[in-house]
Order: structure tokens, then sequence, then C-alpha cells
């Protein structure tokens, strides 16, 4: 019998060595320094006002001009951020508003602007499937776009929040792109905001899901973020282990693959195997992309862009600038890394990564948490466990080393 | 009959992991500092246990009726849109 193979002991370096010095240098990053997933905002303007949305300026009908998508790709080419594998998301804002055949240039200007790297693009794009039509089936299979349909769950769920700009319900319009979407046998999973409403029935929550035929999903918990102040399941110990219950219910269906969970799947690969480390400077962390430099990047629609948590692009904070690190109009994202803002910026979340390894008996699954709900929860970004942690990621796991461990016995 | 119920419980075991990511010879952990905190460091000692058990029968391939089903598990994660491990970001 093979003895399992361990990964090398990290050394142990005092916390106070651990953090990385300013600026950040890119010879200091290991491995490389590289984009993994580029955020596009196609335009701010949404459709619909749901109540939860942190997303600021969704009345603007702005779209973004062909050579700012250029430009956001040329740079992660000649900065030397391509990797093998890039993932493109279309979000922030509604991306159905702008037809397909904005699409179909963009993703054309996309692969022209990638020619000359071997690296595989894939497109994603985050959506509320009310504008979904034949037409837009036919551009996702063409193009092999990978597809999340926002959906709280039942009507009376989804009502509550995702509403029209003129007040009334858009379950009924949801469901019909859903629809049209399973008739033309385009792959879809689905993303939920889990609100203190969903928590009171979790089994009629997932036999719902189960009835539509819907088979992966996501459960974002309501976060207070952006223009979002205040989530529902905030300070509510009542509501903690009422998520608590919500997870169990979801671990026994998951388990019987009446649905796939994307925390318990997340959870279950964490604990089949360690996350890759990184580093910067002396400190070796498991990898998170939301506290890796320039590891997710986010470009707005006229080329500001960020980096960290893509939430945080454009939202009010002057210590931070609003973190906008740049403009891809004005130059690379590598130049950046000198830039105040980013030194403020990457010295809190540093901050925040060491504090999380020194205290959260979850470091080695997580890596440092998501630096925009420690700032929105704790109102600076040196503070470790969250909300989002408890539910997005420490449940999840703990369910699922709890099941393992019994089946054990 | 110790090695028929040593098969079920990991086979049992499997259902609950998934085998994700999991391969014969894979790492098992990262060895858990000694500098960590109790509370860290416990936790960090239930997955290695885990682990420990998960790796062991993947790494005989005389054991196929253990191999099999882990394959077929394996199967269902690449079929998730690999973009979704950072798509839990804010109220979507």
């Amino acid at each position: 019998m093979s003895e399992p193979t361990a990964l090398p002991t990290p050394p142990a370096i005092p916390a106070s060595q651990a953090l990385p010095a300013l600026p950040l240098q890119p010879a200091d990053v290991w491995p490389a320094l590289r984009t993994q997933l580029l955020v596009l905002q196609p335009t701010p303007f949404c459709n619909i006002d749901c109540s939860y949305c942190y997303l600021p300026q969704r009345n603007d009908t702005r779209r973004m001009a062909p050579e700012t998508l250029a430009l956001a790709l040329l740079h992660l080419r000649q900065d030397g951020l391509l990797d093998a594998e890039l993932g493109i998301v279309w979000h922030a804002g509604e991306p159905l508003v702008l037809p397909p055949a904005w699409y179909a240039i963009a993703l054309a200007k996309a692969a022209a602007a990638l020619q000359a790297h071997p690296v595989r693009v894939t497109h994603a794009l985050q959506t509320n499937a009310t504008l979904v039509d034949e037409t837009w089936c036919r551009f996702f299979l063409d193009h092999g776009v990978q597809l999340g349909v926002s959906i709280d769950g039942p009507a009376a769920l989804h009502d509550r929040h995702r509403r029209t700009r003129r007040g009334g319900p858009t379950h009924a319009s949801v469901m019909q792109g859903i629809r049209c979407l399973q008739a033309q046998q385009v792959p879809f999973h689905a993303i939920a905001v889990v609100t203190a409403e969903t928590l009171a029935d979790p089994a009629a929550f997932f036999d719902w899901f189960e009835a539509q035929g819907i088979r992966e999903l996501g459960c974002n918990i309501d976060e207070a973020e952006g223009a979002h102040a205040r989530s529902s399941l905030q300070d509510s110990a009542a509501l903690e282990a009422a998520h608590a219950a919500f997870i169990e219910e979801g671990l026994r269906r998951h388990l019987a693959g009446r649905l796939v969970l994307r925390e318990l799947a997340q959870a279950q690969q964490l604990l089949a195997a360690p996350l890759p480390r990184w580093g910067a400077g002396r400190s070796r962390w498991p990898a998170n992309a939301q506290v890796q430099p320039l590891a997710l990047i986010t470009v707005n629609v006229n080329g500001d862009w960020g980096s960290f948590s893509p939430e945080l692009l454009g939202q009010p904070w002057p210590q931070y600038g609003n973190f906008v690190l740049g403009n891809v109009h004005q130059g690379g994202y590598l130049q950046a890394l000198r830039g105040p803002v980013f030194e403020r910026l990457w010295a809190g979340i540093a901050a925040g990564v060491q504090a999380c390894e020194s205290q959260c008996a979850y470091f080695e699954q997580c890596g440092g948490g998501a630096p925009a709900n420690k700032l929105y929860e704790h109102g600076h970004l040196r503070g470790t466990e969250t909300l989002y942690c408890r539910s997005m990621l420490q449940r999840p796991f703990a369910a699922v080393l709890r099941a393992a461990e019994a089946a054990l016995r | 009959m110790a090695r028929t119920k040593r098969r079920a419980g990991n086979a049992a075991l499997l259902a609950v992991v998934g085998a994700a990511g999991v391969s014969a010879g894979a790492p098992v952990a990262a060895a858990v500092a000694p500098t960590a905190a109790p509370a860290v460091q416990a936790l960090q000692v239930r997955v290695q246990a885990v682990r420990q058990t998960l790796a062991a029968p993947l790494a005989r391939a005389a054991e196929p009726e253990l191999a099999a089903p882990t394959l077929a598990q394996a199967a269902t994660w690449t079929n998730w849109p690999k973009w979704s491990k950072w798509s839990n970001w804010g109220n979507k």
C-alpha cells in the first residue's frame, strides 16, 4: 500500500514577520502573479430592482466600448498575467439588456485580443433570466457560455425582494426564461439569495428547486454590502442556528444525489485535498483569489478596474479611492501595484489574512475570507470572521466533515 | 470480516466526501503548523484523519470496486462550472 503523500511543511514564520513588505514587487509573489478571473461590466444598467442589490448606478445605461474590452485583455497579456486558462464573467448589471449581437462582437474581440497567447477562455454570465428567449439560447449554445440564473426559489420568496422597477413581481418572467433554457437544453445552474424568510422552511425551498428540474444550486446569503447596508441575517443567533439546519437539510439532498449544492461541493473538495499555497514575501497561505493581488480583476463600463473582492469596485470608500486601482485606458495592471490606493488596500487585506491565520480554525480551508465582507461587517479589512465566513464556508465544511467522520465510525 | 467492514466504511466515506480531487497518491494534507492555535490544530487533525483514510484505499489499485465509484463521482465535479467557485460573492 502506498503511503499518503504529505505536502512539504512550510517553515514556521513568526506572525510578526509574515506580513509582506510594501511596495509589493511582482517578483515577491509566488507562484507568479496570474489573473484567474476577469469580471467585465458590459453595462451598469439592470432591468429589475432587487431590494438587496449592492450595485450602485443601476440606472446607468452606458455600454462598455469595444476598445475598453480590448485594452482590458491586452494589458493582461502585456503584463504577463495570463495563465493557461482565463474565466471571463459578464456581470455587475443585468448583462442581457445588451443584445446577443453586442456579445457576438465582444467575444470575437476578446478572442482576437488573446489570439497570440495560448489561453483557454471560458465566458460565463450571471443573469436574472427575464430576457432569455430562443435567440439567447442559441447564442449560449453556439458560444459555450456558462450560465447562472438568479432565482430565490418559489414565487413567495423570490418576489419579496426581486421586484420590477415599478415594484411588481418578477418570478413569472424568470420562470419563463428558465423554461426556455430547459426547452432548448441550455445547461445552467441557479444562484439563490438566502434571506431570513428562506430559513423558515428549508425543505420547501429545496423541494421547489428539485420540482423545477434545477439540479445545480448555489446559495448566497443575504450580505450587507455596498448599497445594501444591512443583511436580514445579521446579528441573530436564532437565524444562524436556522442556517445550520438549512445546511443539514441541503446536505441530506446533496449526498442523496437529489441536488448538487455548490457550497457542499466546495466543502467536499476542501475536505478531500488541501488548497494550493501562494505567498507574498515570506508568507505562505492557502489560495484564496479574493485576497491574492490581481487574481481577480474587475473592469467597469468605463475601464476603471479593481482587484480582490469584485463587489468592491466603485463603492464609495474615500480611504481606498472607491477601490479603483487604475483605468485600462491609462495603463496596465502591474503599474498600479506601486500606487497609494493599492498599497493601503493590500496592507489592510494582508493584515486581515494574517489575523485569520492566527485565529481561525478554518484558515487552511479558506485562506483569509472575503475582504468585502470584512469591510462591510467590521468597518475595516483587518478583521477576521464574518457572517459570510460562517455561512458560506464554515457551516458547509463542518457539516461535510461530521458526515465523513460518521461514515468512518 | 474486518476487511469487508473496512471496505464498506471506505465506500461510505467516499460517498460523503465525493472523492473530489482525490486520486491515488494525492497530497493528503498540509502539515498542521505547530505554531497554530489549538482550535486550528484540532480541526485540521480531524481533516487529516479523514484524508488519510480516504487516500489509503484509493492508492490500492487492487481494490477496483472502490476505485469505480470514485471516478464516477469525480466526473460530477468536473461538470460543475469552473468559474462558480468565485461566483459566491454578493447578492445577485
